[in-house]
């Protein structure tokens, strides 16, 4: 078990700030987290099944074929991962463990979810991507300075490895979107 | 009338350079396999050499689905997570392909007749 300095639930206070007017207040405190392999595997998990609710979103709301095309990939990768990810965990023995972190990205991914369910059209494309590229950023950045380095489990660590190199891609694609949509 | 040694010398050097050149010229003619894998969301960069006729061997060894789609749509090969496909080359040319689902992924193949 390793102990680290969570910056105050970085994840998705950052993550959903793009999408989000909402005061974060909440997320700003710095607390300290101890965290290991089973609150590491819930919060990539978590973070995954949050993007395909998010994907579902938009695949119900948007009629944008580039929008729709991201979101089927986002419901597709998303769910191959945490496929993975589920097969590691029941192969290791592992129980995930919910966590303050995986928590708070639910808390706000819900809020978001609330929040742009009233837009369509342009407004609620636009919304969605930008929510898509916030939370990638996020999500890499917590994978590259926090997740990763903690894991303890070496085939956990390769596939949270594998899931940078993914999210990243996605993030590429959603900065690309967002700025088609501008 | 026998054949002197040197007569026979010099037939057997035609005979191994004709034989080397029918066999260099089969080769250099012969459909190959080229292997472009995939992983961590990158193409790993094309093979020089590509001819029409040969093949492309797409790895992917992400877990992912991932597609080799040619920009001006000489192919399209979808290529499901952990999983090899096939294609031949049919067209010469600078063909420039990338991912669909991901399309910052990119690659180019140059193919000679």
């Amino acid at each position: 078990m390793l102990r680290v300095m969570f910056l105050g639930m970085a994840i998705a206070s950052s993550s959903l700030a793009a999408a989000s007017n909402d005061n974060a207040s909440s997320t700003a405190a710095t607390q300290e987290t101890s965290i290991g392999d089973a609150e590491i595997a819930h919060i990539a998990y978590t973070a995954g099944q949050l993007d395909i609710m998010a994907a579902q979103q938009a695949l119900e709301r948007s009629t944008n074929e580039d929008v729709r095309a991201f979101a089927a990939t986002m419901l597709r990768d998303h769910k191959a991962v945490n496929d993975l990810a589920l097969a590691l965990v029941t192969k290791l023995g592992v129980t995930p463990q919910a966590n303050p972190v995986s928590q708070s990205l639910t808390d706000e991914a819900d809020a978001v979810r609330a929040r742009i369910t009233k837009l369509s059209g342009r407004a609620f494309d636009r919304a969605y991507i930008e929510r898509e590229v916030g939370f990638h950023a996020a999500v890499n950045e917590a994978l590259r300075s926090t997740l990763i380095p903690a894991a303890q489990n070496p085939e956990l660590k390769d596939l949270l490895e594998q899931g940078l190199a993914l999210f990243s891609a996605h993030q590429q694609h959603a900065e690309d979107l967002a700025s088609e949509l501008q | 009338m026998t054949a002197g040694p040197k007569f026979v010398g010099v037939i057997a050097w035609a005979t191994l350079a004709f034989a080397s050149s029918v066999l260099l010229a089969t080769n250099s003619q012969s459909p190959r396999i080229h292997e472009i894998s995939i992983e961590k969301m990158k193409f790993a960069s094309a093979p020089a050499n590509l001819k029409v006729g040969d093949t492309i061997r797409w790895i992917n060894r992400d877990a992912v689905p991932h597609t080799a789609s040619a920009r001006d749509r000489s192919f399209d090969v979808n290529i499901p997570g952990n999983s090899v496909r096939e294609m031949k080359i049919l067209a010469k040319g600078r063909h420039e392909f990338f991912c669909r689902y991901h399309p910052t992924m990119k690659g180019v193949l140059s193919v000679t007749p």
